[in-house]
């Protein structure tokens, strides 16, 4: 008698289950701590925006942060210019060079540039106003502080 | 001792309900992942905002839909005009023969195109720079359809009004019969008339024309298209403007926010159902039209929101106000006198639908509904009652929520989004960013915040005093973004903005 209750109950229950459950959706309010306040980037930050890393594209230019995410087929992965990207670009852009010995270590302070000659100041003030009119500025290039570090 | 065999039924039973969920979740419309990223983030953002948010039916992740895209001198795109939407409108027409039908009375397009050519020779022969409409006229018959179609091809602005103009700039005013008293005459054409200063004098002896000459130039993408003067306040005055490229961005946005495969095209019959004649209601409802001279989709545009007279048209695509369906259309008067194979297969689709399967209880000829409303109004329908509409009238659902300044939407449903919600107190639209504008939450606080918007679609808005003066105009301030008033927003992690009210 009891087993044919449960067995009724479980059928039933299952029934309901195939035939009229509707289910609702949860969704929560957007939490996205990946998102980069605009204004601040290290070395190390900047890293990530390479084009593989992260979708975006970001490289530095004298200091500043440029969003290069629109020139992807230059700065993304494969293009001329991918090692720039996610990195301080700025003595790369001044010798014309697209060697890696031009960037600076992740682990070392910003490129201070003080040793370029007249000729790389200027080659880099061209390539600075290339930057200023064709893509976003995101933010300044600024040397991680001790506290920061882990 | 349990009888084996009862075991062994339970058994089958769990595996069934197994694999029968198993199979619901394998032939979903979409994955869920498409139903969770419905916004490309930017990967920055200022202190105290969120990131700004876009379409992810975006092909350039960088930009927003600005226009139709139209290729000229071999390899330049360009965004598009009216001309280029009336041309496409009459070479489609080329191919299959359609008619325009306004309030039950129908005109071939070729024979609208000589009305509406010498109506545009009319305007530009008496220099004319504005006409004014009263906005209960909107496409109420086909003397104004004309009238308006001549307007945006010759660049001249349409001015729409509530009950009369409230600024003296009009050079003429489109009215019924029995406004006449109020205007001068010599600024007048009545409608349905015909008298000799009608539109009907006006385009008499027009011929049904097959082509219509279109000739790019730059010079065809400008102007401001339309305007929409309101009184403000008892002393304020205001006026939206909107530019072609305002419009034509929106058609744009509109079309492409359709999955490839369920496009607008030549098979489809689109009904257009006008009620309250608001900036928004016009804006939504001409965008519509317009996007549907791009598809070739025949036109059909009704006042009367009774579902008997909608089912007279046999549409497969139907824009409509969520008011007017709920009132006109209460699921309950649907649902009665379902018998119980029927009931049986309606609460099925519930429950398929709310799972990501389209499936449902009914098949009509019609296939896909806009719904619209304001993004500030309270909704007459939820999550669930709209699936329940979705499986009683066979059709997908895209709801709208619009704004009064905006040709479009601010936010949409997407396509295949059939999600239900438990219901919130306060939430008053939901959906997925229409692909020309983008939008950040100012002042965020627990992931609240004021919606600012910033894109192509939105008008201009300029307040005068009593006497003509302006007083104020939406400023280039905030980097060009603008906020939504009596509203907050939060972003949901499905890229969706969720609105409340303040």
């Amino acid at each position: 008698m009891w087993y044919t209750i449960i067995f009724v109950v479980i059928v039933a229950i299952l029934l309901k289950n195939i035939f009229t459950e509707v289910k609702l959706a949860s969704v929560q309010s957007a939490d996205t701590p990946e998102v980069v306040e605009e204004g601040k980037f290290t070395p190390k930050t900047l890293a990530k925006y390479n084009g593989r890393d992260d979708k975006r594209i970001f490289l530095a230019v004298k200091g500043r942060v440029f969003d290069v995410t629109a020139g992807a087929a230059f700065y993304g992965p494969g293009g001329p210019y991918e090692n720039f990207s996610g990195r301080d670009a700025s003595r790369g852009l001044a010798k014309n060079s697209f060697e890696l010995d031009c960037l600076t270590p992740l682990d070392k302070t910003i490129d201070t540039l003080s040793d370029l000659t007249k000729e790389e100041v200027e080659s880099l003030e061209n390539w600075e106003e290339h930057f200023n009119n064709k893509y976003r500025v995101v933010g300044v290039l600024e040397n991680e502080q001790p506290d920061e570090k882990i | 001792m349990v009888d084996s065999s009862l075991i062994v039924t339970v058994i089958v039973l769990f595996a069934l309900n197994y694999l029968y969920n198993f199979y619901v979740d394998a032939s979903k419309d979409v994955n869920e992942a498409y139903l969770n990223q419905q916004s490309i983030i930017d990967a920055t953002k200022k202190p105290g905002e969120s990131a700004i948010y876009k379409s992810n039916k975006l092909e350039h992740p960088t930009g927003l839909r600005v226009g139709l895209d139209i290729r000229y001198d071999h390899y330049k795109l360009r965004n598009g005009n009216f001309c280029d939407l009336w041309e496409l409108l009459v070479n489609g027409n080329k191919r299959e023969k359609h008619e325009i039908t306004v309030n039950g009375r129908s005109m071939g397009v070729f024979e609208l195109n000589g009305r509406v050519g010498k109506f545009a020779e009319y305007l530009q022969h008496n220099k004319v720079r504005k006409v004014g409409i009263s906005g209960g006229l909107f496409m109420k018959n086909l003397d104004v359809f004309i009238v308006l179609m001549a307007c945006l091809i010759t660049q001249t602005t349409v001015c729409f009004y509530k009950d009369e103009p409230v600024f003296d700039d009009i050079d003429i005013h489109i009215i019924k019969k029995e406004q006449e008293s109020s205007f001068s005459p010599e600024k007048v054409l009545l409608v349905e008339s015909g008298e000799q200063n009608s539109v009907s004098s006006v385009v008499s002896g027009a011929e049904e024309i097959a082509s219509f000459t279109n000739e790019y130039s730059s010079q065809k993408d400008r102007g401001i298209a339309l305007e929409f003067a309101t009184r403000a306040g008892p002393k304020l005055l205001k006026k939206t403007i909107f530019t072609q490229a305002n419009l034509v961005s929106s058609i744009a946005s509109t079309i492409k926010h359709l999955p490839l495969s369920e496009v607008l095209n030549s098979n489809d019959k689109f009904l257009c159902v006008l009620s309250k004649p608001s900036t928004e209601e016009i804006l939504a409802n001409l965008v519509k039209i317009l996007a549907c001279f791009v598809t070739n989709t025949h036109i059909n545009i009704t006042d009367d929101s009774s579902w008997h007279n909608i089912q007279q048209y046999k549409p497969t695509v139907v824009s409509i106000h969520e008011r007017e369906l709920s009132k006109e259309l209460p699921v309950g008067s649907l649902t009665s006198g379902l018998g119980m194979l029927m009931a049986f297969k309606f609460k099925q689709s519930l429950k398929l639908l709310s799972r990501g399967k389209f499936f449902t209880a009914n098949k009509t000829s019609l296939r896909l509904m806009y719904i619209h409303k304001s993004i500030t109004d309270n909704p007459s329908l939820n999550s669930f009652q709209l699936n329940e509409y979705r499986s009683l009238l066979g059709a997908r659902i895209i709801s709208e929520f619009g704004y009064p300044n905006l040709a479009g939407p601010v936010i949409l449903s997407d396509f295949y989004d059939y999600r239900v919600f438990e219901p919130k107190r306060n939430l008053l639209s939901y959906g997925c960013i229409y692909q020309s504008l983008e939008i950040k939450l100012v002042g965020e606080k627990n992931n609240e915040g004021t919606i600012y918007i910033r894109g192509y679609n939105i008008g201009k808005v300029t307040t005068y005093s009593n006497d003509g003066t302006p007083t104020n105009s939406h400023s280039l301030k905030n980097e060009g973004f603008m906020p939504l008033e009596n509203v907050k927003g939060v972003w949901g992690n499905d890229g969706c903005l969720y609105v409340y009210r303040c």
